[in-house]
């Protein structure tokens, strides 16, 4: 049998009364200050299927009803075993730890602000270098005004994750880090910013687990 | 108006949550084992779903 790891939570939490992956049972294994939610999924790693992944959302989204800290786990970790497990979690324990501390009481928002006015193509006026002139600027122009919208609304969340044009059109995909009881101020700030960019498209998404803080194995500067 | 809204919403919503499950959260072990093939899967459906977004967009925005 492999342990598929859904969640760390702070404390040793009681038994979860949530169902698994494919109707399998889940339990809570208490790791020196913490505990490891996790499931028994057969031989091997469990598959990304979609109806798995979309389950083991679900089994998150539950926990987070009875666990004030708690940290989603990227879908994948097989564990052969209990122990296994324990010294993957003793690895890091400083950093789950911590981790833990800043999620605490918190859900996490998620933003796309899609830009309504880019151009199809180039122009086809003008010598190469006036168009990539041209362009050039206006990435650095779409860059502030990213910027200028990620700042404004990072400034109201305990911690935040910004991407600044994965795509042309995607000018900023940003995750917020906001204690439970603010998500609604959070999102009269989102609607204030979003009034003053009438050529932007927002989409505040969430509340989420704060799976885009659950990152223990990297620094935690923006992205 | 609405129905299509909240097509999209419900659309973008779950791009969001793959996006999570799959890219964020918590890595323990450097030997996180995910089957390229099935992400892969996974991913063609996403697509699928974020071309279809980008084309509401795009309809919504010719339409003001």
């Amino acid at each position: 049998m492999t342990l598929h790891l859904y969640a760390v939570t702070a404390g040793s939490a009681g038994p979860p009364q949530v169902t698994g992956i494919a109707g399998g049972a889940v339990r809570s294994v208490a790791i020196g200050d913490v505990s490891a939610v996790v499931g028994d999924v057969g031989e091997g790693p469990a598959a990304p299927t979609e109806a798995a992944v979309l389950e083991h959302a679900r089994v998150v989204e539950e926990l987070m009803g009875t666990s004030d800290a708690l940290l989603p786990a990227r879908f994948g970790h097989g564990f052969a075993d209990e122990g296994e497990l324990a010294g993957a979690i003793a690895a890091r324990e400083r950093e789950l730890a911590a981790a833990l501390q800043q999620v605490r009481s918190c859900v996490e928002l998620g933003l796309r602000v899609v830009r309504r006015d880019v151009a199809a193509g180039p122009a086809s006026d003008g010598s190469g270098t006036d168009y990539m002139r041209r362009r050039l600027g206006s990435v650095r122009e779409a860059e502030a005004t990213a910027n200028e919208v990620h700042d404004a609304l990072a400034a109201s969340a305990r911690a935040s994750r910004r991407q600044v044009l994965a795509t042309p059109k995607l000018l900023l995909t940003g995750a917020y880090l906001v204690p439970k009881q603010d998500v609604d101020s959070f999102r009269e700030g989102v609607d204030d910013v979003e009034q003053r960019h009438p050529e932007l498209s927002f989409v505040c998404t969430g509340p989420w687990p704060p799976y885009s803080f659950a990152t223990v194995d990297t620094d935690a500067s923006d992205a | 108006m609405s129905t299509r809204t909240a097509t999209l919403a419900e659309q973008v919503t779950l791009i969001e949550l793959v996006d999570r499950v799959l890219n964020k959260g918590v890595v323990l072990s450097g030997d996180i084992t995910l089957s390229v093939a099935g992400v892969d899967l996974v991913y063609v459906g996403l697509r699928l779903l974020l071309t279809s977004v980008a084309s509401l967009e795009e309809r919504a925005a010719g339409e003001e």
